[in-house]
């Protein structure tokens, strides 16, 4: 019986800098036995925890899809010691990864339907990992239409540049962009924040008019959702980021018709363990490394409020 | 009565030392020991008997299947280079003596966390199926338990290999399983007398312990996640960890890395949700900011959470909790102002 | 009932009657004192708010803990215009005392109910004493306590059976208080040193660490002594800190443990009253006491202090003065 609370061992193949703040880096992480990276099997969604022996663990989304032979993506901001001792981890180093932990996008119950993926600053991690999957020849054609919404404080705060580059050229996704306007004294102002981003009626959002080929924006995600306001009939709506970003957000879905059991979440917690025995990420009866991250808002309405 | 004749053993008092010190050529003997005042589990040494004149040790059993620092694996070398070395200690065959029903039963109820269908915690699994476990009945149940009002009670053999029961002048010995069969098929078999005397026994026992209704807890507490009781409950709670440490079915726990020089190893050691820092988030965020929050988990995850995830309610009435705490917090009176709210 | 019953009892009636004028008159929103515990022996702290709850009250030899630990659970509370009456024995008032000193409290925050104090009973002292059965009644006598239990029944004398904090107590009499329960207290004059301090403080450099080593060697960790000890209320504490962290919870190896007793013993230096709480609170029974009270005994030989005795002195380690003592300091001959 495998022991999980022992690392596989992977080393780093590439890193880089993710956004213009260098606050975060984007790792490919390769096992050096191939055994272990057949057995390594995961969905959009799933976590891991990356190991760094002697400083510790930290569950990090995974931002590569199954459909991506040969390396594991993690999208890692540099917030504590795990993970600014993996900042400071250069090409070839060894390090250790446990999983692939937690549930995943419910990517079944999506066939058919259409798909709607609202992303807010480095949460995007995941998300990426979803539409590439959905987007994978061998998937497309199982999914009915995909929008994705993705904003960050900045342009340079953006991640997977040169892949937003590439979904905005493909026809069967529609991709918006949005950045955000710093709120002066003079209140919501509509003016681009920078070029190219156009403003958006920033009173009435949901009065926007959006021409044809725009695609970036000077607004808010939840505002910017408003103004795209996307077909809820049908559709899932997979919501990552900030909470204060989902918080405003789920009304705006909620008013455009998405029931609690068609909008998906991922929430953030404190693990160690990551299969559920060390209690400390509970919500309710539900362990966040367990029984989620990811969850629909009819199960969250159901726990405690205590998040 | 014919057929528990047959797994009914006995032996004379002074003839344990006989006993214990056969189970000794093949086994490690782990049983109570006394440690100035306080009574403790710990490896028997050579000529060493059991303490059994005590209620119940001061710290739980639980810590022989999941001790309060356990190695994960150790490691060496520069710090992008290292590698995890797995520890390949054998565990040793073991005897533990003298573990009363509600350890045993609250073993029972943790080992649904551990082994199950999810993930089994290899450490905690390896320990469990090398242990043979010799119950010992309590014919002096103390004022603080409560075993009876969990579906225990203090001559419930369930879970352990061998029961033993002191009867004055001597022990009788059931064997539970069947591994425990053989650990005293050579001792006499006991009488009906004797039988009759541990029945006496028995009953006198169960009726002196307090008993509580836990009976519809589990589904009032669904409702009551925005109660202002928990407030009250937890006004006198000094926020320490002594109802969780010596708790035998709390089992959360922190997993840490420690270096010396270029050498280290990764533990995990005993948590508790008690404490303010259990879920406090990298970023600052701090979901259980107040000791009434706390105080809340922890009665929800064992009366109402654990038994919808694994069946069973997470708590087995030993009653250290209610014994130790500096402030007396009894959590029986906890689960009767609950009961009463309307 | 004897002479000592009816003077506990009358204490206790003292306490109901200014707790009732004080909620009454609305001088205070909530007193902190005393009641009936679910185990035999076992009084525990009581929250009342209500006049009608001043019934719940008692006093007897087993109001062990020090109620002062609360004050820095109320602060906000306090802060914001709320007003607390707490019962307070002599120990227990040098603790506020020690909390205004360090500006936890201010002075017309709390409203002190004095209670002059015979000593606290060591319930472990009388456990001992009856081996493994239960005590289910205790009697008090003025110089003697009589236990009861199922088939047994002992008599001890008081002095036997008392907290070794309380043995050597020369601060019976709340230095302090608004109210005061008008009953004798026979207060030793001098300072004695415990014998066990004694005997500890007698050894050699290696036999003390020996000795420390193995008292604490049993400890588990579960912080009873720092939460259940009045003069412990940092927000954050040293053992608790994350970034960087100094030291971490593994028992196997003892060095985080002695870090914590020794670093935790040292944070405590000048500022234990002596109240006993963290021995009694500590559920491996190590003397931990012992140790805090040494350096007690040394800040009142160094420099003639004693914790919590005046509010508008300074504690001791946050003054100085030339003549102050310079042992332990190397001189310029010294080949260390």
């Amino acid at each position: 019986m495998k022991n999980p609370y022992i690392p596989i061992p992977i080393k780093i193949d590439k890193v880089r800098f993710e956004t213009d703040d260098r606050l975060i880096k984007t790792f490919d992480l390769v096992f050096p036995n191939k055994e272990d990276e057949k057995e390594f099997n995961y969905y959009p969604g799933q976590f891991a925890e990356l190991s760094i022996l002697g400083k510790g663990e930290s569950p990090i989304g995974i931002a590569s899809s199954p459909t991506e032979a040969g390396f594991l993506r993690f999208t890692v901001m540099k917030v504590g010691v795990v993970t600014k001792a993996l900042h400071n981890l250069e090409k070839s180093a060894l390090m250790g990864v446990r999983g692939p932990f937690g549930n995943w996008y419910p990517i079944d119950e999506m066939k058919g339907k259409n798909v709607v993926i609202i992303g807010g600053g480095f949460a995007f991690t995941t998300l990426r990992s979803l539409l590439i999957y959905m987007l994978d020849d061998k998937n497309r054609k199982a999914y009915g239409d995909i929008t994705c919404i993705y904003g960050a404080r900045n342009p340079g705060l953006l991640c997977y540049r040169d892949e937003l580059e590439q979904w905005k050229k493909r026809k069967d996704v529609s991709l918006y962009q949005c950045i955000d306007w710093t709120f002066g004294s003079k209140g919501p102002i509509e003016e681009a924040a920078e070029d190219g981003w156009m403003p958006i009626n920033m009173k009435e959002p949901g009065k926007t008019i959006i021409k044809q080929d725009v695609k970036k924006f000077t607004a808010f995600v939840p505002q910017l959702v408003s103004a795209i306001k996307p077909e809820s009939k049908n559709a899932y709506a997979i919501v990552c980021g900030p909470p204060i970003m989902i918080k405003f957000t789920i009304p705006v879905l909620t008013e455009l018709g998405f029931p609690p059991d068609r909008i998906y979440n991922s929430l953030e917690m404190r693990m160690k363990c990551g299969i559920g025995k060390c209690g400390r990420c509970n919500i309710g009866r539900k362990y966040v490394c367990k029984d989620g991250p990811v969850f629909s808002l009819k199960e969250l309405e159901s726990l405690p409020k205590e998040y | 009565m014919k057929d528990s004749l047959k797994r009914m053993k006995q032996i004379k008092k002074s003839k344990l030392p006989e006993l214990i010190e056969q189970l000794k050529k093949d086994y490690d003997l782990i049983g109570p020991c006394k440690d100035g005042d306080l009574v403790l589990y710990r490896k028997l040494e050579k000529d060493e008997l059991p303490f059994l004149g005590f209620k119940n040790s001061i710290k739980s059993p639980k810590e022989l299947f999941f001790p309060q620092t356990e190695e994960i694996l150790r490691f060496r070398g520069f710090i992008d280079r290292r590698i995890p070395e797995a520890i390949e200690e054998k565990v040793k065959k073991r005897i533990v003596i003298g573990m009363r029903p509600c350890d045993i039963q609250s073993l029972l109820i943790i080992d649904k966390l551990f082994i199950n269908d999810d993930y089994v915690d290899s450490f905690y699994d390896k320990l469990r199926e090398n242990t043979l476990i010799i119950g010992f009945g309590c014919s002096n149940p103390a004022s603080s338990c409560f075993c009876t009002s969990l579906g225990g009670g203090p001559f419930i053999a369930k879970g352990s290999d061998v029961f033993m029961v002191d009867i004055g002048q001597g022990y009788l010995l059931e064997h539970v399983s069947e591994k425990g069969k053989k650990l005293i098929e050579q001792l006499p078999e006991a009488s009906e007398d004797m039988i009759a005397m541990k029945q006496d026994i028995e009953k006198k026992a169960s009726k002196s312990i307090s008993s509580i209704d836990v009976e519809a807890i589990p589904e009032k507490l669904k409702t009551l996640f925005e109660n202002p009781i928990w407030e009250e409950i937890s006004e006198r709670c000094l926020g320490c960890g002594v109802c969780t440490y010596l708790c035998p079915t709390c089992h959360c726990f922190d997993i840490q890395d420690e270096v010396v020089d270029n050498k280290g190893r990764r533990v995990r050691n005993w948590d508790s949700c008690m404490f303010p820092i259990f879920t406090l988030h990298g970023s600052g965020h701090q979901p259980r900011e107040f000791r009434y929050q706390r105080m809340r988990q922890r009665i929800m995850h064992k009366f109402n959470y654990y038994r919808k995830n694994f069946g069973v309610i997470a708590c087995s009435g030993c009653g250290r909790c209610v014994a130790q705490c500096p402030v007396n917090i009894d959590v029986r009176e906890v689960i009767g102002s609950i009961k009463n709210i309307k | 009932m004897n002479d000592t019953e009816k003077s506990m009892k009358r204490i206790e009636k003292e306490i109901r009657k200014i707790a009732d004028k004080l909620l009454k008159d609305k001088k205070v929103n909530l007193i902190i004192g005393f009641e009936k515990g679910t185990l035999p022996l076992r009084a525990r702290p009581s929250f009342v708010r209500r006049p009608e709850e001043v019934e719940k009250l008692i006093w007897n030899s087993f109001c062990e803990n020090n109620l002062a630990v609360y004050v820095p659970f109320y602060r906000r509370f306090l802060d914001q215009g709320d007003r607390i009456a707490l019962v307070a024995k002599g120990c227990d008032v040098r603790s506020l005392v020690l909390h205004i000193q360090e500006n936890v409290l201010k002075r017309n925050q709390i409203t002190i109910i004095g209670i002059p104090c015979e000593g606290m009973i060591d319930r472990r002292k009388l456990a001992r004493e009856v081996s493994q059965n239960e005590i289910m009644e205790v009697t008090e006598e003025s110089t003697s306590i009589i236990v009861k239990g199922d088939g047994f029944e002992k008599k001890f004398k008081r002095d036997d059976v008392l907290c070794n904090d309380c043995l050597i107590c020369t601060h019976k009499k709340p230095v302090i208080y608004d109210e005061i329960v008008d009953v004798e207290a026979t207060e030793k004059t001098d300072f004695i040193e415990r014998a066990d301090i004694a005997d500890f403080e007698s050894k050699s450099l290696e036999d003390r660490w020996k000795f420390f080593a193995k008292e604490t060697d049993r400890c588990i960790r579960c912080y009873a002594c720092r939460n259940a000890c009045p003069s412990c209320y940092c927000n954050e504490c040293f053992v608790d800190c994350a970034r960087p962290q100094w030291i971490g919870t593994t028992v196997d190896d003892k060095t985080d443990l002695q870090l914590f007793q020794i670093i935790r013993t040292f944070h405590m230096a000048g500022r234990c009253v002596n109240c006993g709480s963290c021995t009694r609170a500590c559920p491996m029974e190590i003397g931990i006491s012992l140790f805090v009270n040494k350096l007690s005994g040394d800040a009142k030989r160094l420099f003639n202090y004693e914790t919590g005795l005046d509010i508008e002195e300074k504690p001791v380690l946050n003054k100085y003065n030339e003549e102050d003592s310079n042992e332990g300091f190397f001189e310029e001959n010294e080949t260390n």
